[in-house]
């Protein structure tokens, strides 16, 4: 599904180039839980935006479901990522003016479901993840906890082939953090949905099948 | 769409105090500038509501020494029509010239009622065929002699409910006392049309000698007294190209005297408002004031603008988040973009319904300081709404673009990292635009201190003579020979009472004008020709110097029994220091005693009356003759206004003692004089309200700028304080920049403002000085309110608990 070969990422300060990622060749199957480890300043978010689209690699290629994303337009990559990825973050990102309920359908919106369509996902997302109690509050009425899961409700509700979240239980404790983990793994399982997560606990990096380590901006070792 | 005004009003609801500062602001703008613009397009409308008004034009000339002159004989009318085809109508009309009082007898009731009017004016037959005030009653024709058409207002106040229409009313004017029948009512002139008629007497009535009352230089058909207005209504087909050499050449050959005079044709277009700022021809309008007032509604609408770009870039960066995730979730440049024009179409509409409102409450204050009966329903129905509508929906559009575009190009992950790029924070172009606001709001500062220093000054300075205490009691109407004894009387009588320290009589009084305009005057030994020279004449008594604390410089005023002779039996008159010199006398030879000619009859001249500003200090002292009369138009008495009230009874007891039959009419003179000075009172109005407007706008917009960058570092302000920072230095490092900035302003604004008002000064004969005290009383108010506008922002923010804002991310 994912392949990138000889990626590399610098930011240029004045004459010298700072290296964030350096010859990165990865290969993941359709339908794996793969976990990204490493040191803080290890290049993990670059990697995760690069796959995401929302960066670009200064060198390398990647191909995504067969297709070139570095040689396709800006409007065709858009096109290909709001069909097929999904987005989880370590702060939520949730738009602070819209409710539970308009949060979840703003993809939708931009996916070009119609008003019947987007309720109907909606309210599923919701049972599933038991917060329709909430469809109505704000962003800031919730628990970190819970407004994770409605970003998580967000990034699946236009069931994505592919589901990316950097950090998702970084703000939340323990217990919160295990529900979302079992929660990706039964994605994964049930769902056929693909996971990338960066995570900086051992134990969350076991919930998948493959442990990528990142070092300096090097896949280290797997 | 319905979800995304939603969330639009939720989000504006959640920046609550940025969003109350930004449709605040523009609603003020948007208000001052259609307000501004009602006014602008009536002055523009004037005179259109007439059905002739394409065909209509004022004819005047331009005399042997190049002035102008609005007036000319009656009795140039029938050559004219005779010698110039084209014309369908000649309408002659003569201002003002039937003042006096009007009587009205109803029948069956031995009370009469009786007031003075202004406004009655003598015109020929056609008058209201060819200016088409809506006639509400009566026949338009003005044919016969003694009939009169009355406006609405004064037919009402009249006969009431009663029907005019064949009543008879009793008008007593300068040409004596005569029974007129009403033939119309018309409708009254619209506030915005330059003719006024109230009462209109046909022409014909002074046809008769003994219907003039001696006035013969009133002659309808005379050609040597000239006090009518003229204005032709052209035929449909007609070429106006040659109209004015042809009526030039008529006018010249009717009498050779008028070799060097030149005809001006008018048309009604060019009447009120000049086609250009150096039309040469006299108009009713100032089209520099309406390109001045457009200038200042254009800055004010300006500034509110930059307000409300400024501050919604700010606020975008704010937004920027939210966005950003839409744009992650896979919104399309073309969809943000039409958020950010919606979302900036709908201020738009929030702010002007605003405007409309605030326009509303304002709209009463604001006619009766223009004299003018604006509303909006009247600019709805201009094709000028529709440009201001587009001209607004324009702007938007375009603010909403350029917000939509430095969002577009900011990044998303750098963005979602709290990192604003460049463009957005857009420092430079901010900075330039809080520094063009402030210059603006000091220009206006500047030019409203200067305004109010020079009507100051013009109040205080005024030289020569006393205006405090001097009440001014209108003279009877008319006033034949027979009549002058009891003015005498009257005014012996005025001197008996025991409150008035000082009276007398004139015929005009400071502040309103002269008698009239002469030349052919010279010094009997003169050789040159100095009878070319225009001098002014005054008529009074011998007190009025007295009365008015005016000086002599020389010799001495002339006697009670001049007074009583005239100046034409008693060959005695004064002159002022002016028209001494223009005489051609040095400094060295004494005056008085010496003989001028007179239209070659001989004049002795008693005294030389130091030079006194008679008119208002915009223009210099002319030079003036002062000739004796017993005088009656005008009786002045010096009193305390200490029970002013009862003083005032008693004066208008007296007063019907004398003239039963005449209204008790009185003024201040000094408040009078002050009319003069009602154009530059009204600019300073205007300049004061648009100063307050300017700076309440910009510091709407330092205060919102200053709110969004303090609440930003509010993080940054507790650990600061954590670490150990004062809370001075904390409001230094806050307040730094934006003052800095307001300094800048400060120079521009200070400097332009200076230039601009030291080019308007030029206008004034007398004027004072920009002066050190305009430029630190500017600075002191700009800085003083911009400060406060930034440190209260500061303080607060410095004064904060550290521990919460650490903690609120
Ligand atoms: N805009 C930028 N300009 C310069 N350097 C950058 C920029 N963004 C990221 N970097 C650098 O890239 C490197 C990798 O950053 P990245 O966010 O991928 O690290 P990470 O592995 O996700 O770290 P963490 O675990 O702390 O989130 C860091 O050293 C960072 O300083
Ligand atoms: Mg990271």
């Amino acid at each position: 599904m994912i392949k990138l070969e000889k990626i590399y990422r610098w930011y240029q300060t004045g004459s010298t180039r700072n290296f964030v990622l350096r010859d990165i060749n990865l290969e993941i199957e359709e339908g794996s839980f793969v976990s990204i480890m490493g040191p803080s300043g290890s290049g993990k978010s670059t990697l995760l935006n690069v796959i995401g689209m929302l960066d670009q690699a200064d060198e390398g290629s990647y191909t995504f479901m067969d297709q070139d994303v570095f040689r396709l337009k800006e409007k065709q990559r858009v096109e290909l990522y709001k069909k097929h990825i999904g987005f989880v973050f370590q702060a939520y990102h949730l738009i602070d003016e819209l409710t539970v309920f308009e949060n979840i359908e703003t993809p939708l919106i931009y996916q070009g479901y119609k008003g019947s369509e987007r309720k109907s996902i909606v309210s599923d997302m919701l049972d599933r993840f038991q917060i329709v109690g909430k469809k109505d509050l704000f962003p800031n009425q919730l628990s970190g906890g819970q407004q994770q899961l409605v970003g998580i409700a967000r990034a699946l509700a236009g069931s994505p082939k592919l589901l990316l979240a950097d950090e998702p239980t970084g703000n939340l404790n323990s217990r919160q953090g295990e529900e979302i983990m079992d929660l990706f793994k039964k994605l994964n399982e049930e769902d056929k949905v693909t996971i990338i997560q960066v995570t900086h606990s051992e134990k969350n990096a076991t919930y998948g099948n493959r442990i990528i380590n990142l070092l300096d901006g090097r896949i280290e070792q797997e | 769409m319905i979800t995304s005004i939603r969330s639009m009003l939720r989000l504006f609801s959640r920046q609550k105090g940025h969003t109350a500062i930004l449709v605040g602001g523009l609603a003020l703008g948007i208000a001052a500038f259609i307000l501004i613009f009602q006014y602008v397009t009536d002055e523009w409308q004037s005179n259109k509501f007439h059905k002739n008004f394409d065909n209509l034009h004022r004819l005047s000339v331009i005399d042997a020494a190049g002035e102008s002159q609005l007036y000319l004989p009656p009795g140039y009318n029938a050559s004219i029509k005779n010698s110039v085809s084209g014309i369908k109508t000649i309408i002659r009309t003569t201002e003002n010239l039937g003042a006096g009082t009007i009587q009205y007898l109803a029948a069956g009731s031995s009370e009469s009622k009786i007031f003075k009017e202004e406004s009655i004016f003598y015109v020929d037959k056609d008058y209201l065929h060819v200016f088409t005030f809506p006639l509400l009653a009566g026949h338009p024709d003005l044919t016969e002699p003694h009939s009169v058409a009355l406006s609405a207002s004064i037919a009402k106040k009249i006969f009431g409910t009663s029907d005019p229409i064949g009543q008879t009313l009793v008008i007593d004017n300068q040409f004596g006392r005569h029974i007129f029948n009403v033939k119309a009512v018309f409708e009254d002139p619209p506030s915005n049309s330059d003719l006024q008629p109230g009462v209109l007497l046909s022409f014909s009535s002074l046809n008769n000698a003994a219907d003039r009352n001696e006035n013969d230089w009133a002659d309808p058909n005379g050609t040597q007294s000239s006090f009518c207005h003229y204005y032709l209504l052209m035929d449909d087909t007609f070429e106006t190209s040659n109209l004015e050499s042809s009526i030039t050449s008529s006018i010249q050959n009717f009498n050779p005297e008028n070799s060097d005079v030149n005809a001006v044709v008018q048309p009604f277009s060019h009447l009120h408002l000049a086609p250009s700022l150096n039309y040469p021809h006299p108009t009713f309008g100032s089209l520099k004031l309406v390109l001045l007032l457009v200038f200042v509604a254009l800055l004010i609408l300006s500034i509110a603008w930059i307000n409300y770009i400024n501050l919604s870039t700010v606020q975008a960066i704010d937004k920027a988040k939210g966005i950003m995730v839409r744009k992650i979730m896979g919104a399309g440049r073309k969809q943000l973009m039409a958020r950010q024009i919606t979302e900036s179409l709908m201020l738009c509409i929030i702010s002007s319904a605003i405007a409309l409102v605030i326009v509303q409450l304002l709209q009463t204050p604001f006619n009766s300081f223009t004299g003018k009966s604006l509303s909006i329903q009247q600019l709805f129905s201009t094709p000028w709404m529709w440009t201001l509508g587009i001209l607004l929906t324009g702007a938007s559009i375009l603010s909403g673009t350029y917000i939509g575009i430095v969002l577009n190009t900011s990044r998303p992950v750098q963005t979602m990292r709290g990192m604003a790029s460049k463009s957005m924070s857009g420092l430079t172009l901010r900075r330039g635009m809080v520094v063009f606001q402030f210059a603006i709001s000091v220009i206006f500062i500047v030019s409203t201190l200067v305004l109010y220093k020079q009507l100051h000054f013009m109040k205080s300075e005024l030289r020569g003579l006393n205006l405090e205490q001097l009440l001014v009691i209108h003279g009877p109407t008319n006033s034949g020979d027979e009549q002058a004894g009891k003015n005498v009387a009257f005014k012996s009588a005025l001197g008996q009472i025991p409150f008035v320290t000082a009276y007398c009589a004139s015929n005009n009084v400071p502040g309103k004008g002269y008698n009239f305009g002469t030349d052919g005057i010279k010094r009997l030994e003169s050789t040159l020709k100095d009878e070319l020279k225009n001098y002014k004449v005054f008529i009074s008594d011998e007190k009025y110097f007295d009365t008015y604390s005016i000086e002599l410089s020389e010799g001495k005023v002339f006697s009670q029994e001049d007074t009583y002779d005239g100046w034409g039996k008693s060959g005695k008159l004064m002159v002022n220091e002016s028209a001494a010199k223009q005489l051609g006398y040095s400094d060295k030879t004494p005056i008085a005693g010496s003989q001028i000619l007179w239209d070659g009859n001989a004049f002795e001249i008693t005294g030389v009356v130091k030079d006194y500003n008679h008119l208002g200090l915009q223009e210099a002292i002319e030079p003036v003759i002062f000739v004796p009369s017993v005088s009656f138009y005008y009786f002045t008495v010096k009193l305390n206004t200490e029970e002013l009230d009862e003083k005032i009874a008693e004066l208008k007891s007296l007063y019907a003692e004398y003239y039963p039959t005449e209204p008790f009419e009185f003024f201040f003179a000094e408040e009078n004089y002050d009319l003069q000075y009602k154009q530059e009172q009204q600019l300073g109005t205007v300049f004061i309200t648009a100063a307050n407007l300017a700076i309440l706008i910009a510091c709407l917009g330092l205060f919102g700028l200053v709110m969004y960058t303090t609440k930003q570092r509010t993080k940054e302000i507790g650990i600061r304080k954590v670490l150990g920072a004062s809370i001075m230095s904390i409001v230094k490092m806050l307040s730094g920049e934006f003052i800095r900035l307001v300094l800048l302003a400060l120079f521009i604004g200070l400097s332009i403002g200076a230039y601009v008002m030291s080019k308007w000064l030029e206008n004034f004969e007398y004027r004072t000085k920009i002066g050190w005290d305009i430029f630190i009383i500017s600075s002191f108010l700009a800085f003083g309110i911009a400060i406060l506008t930034v440190s209260g922002q500061a303080i607060k923010s410095a004064l904060a608990n550290p521990a919460k804002s650490i903690r609120n991310d």
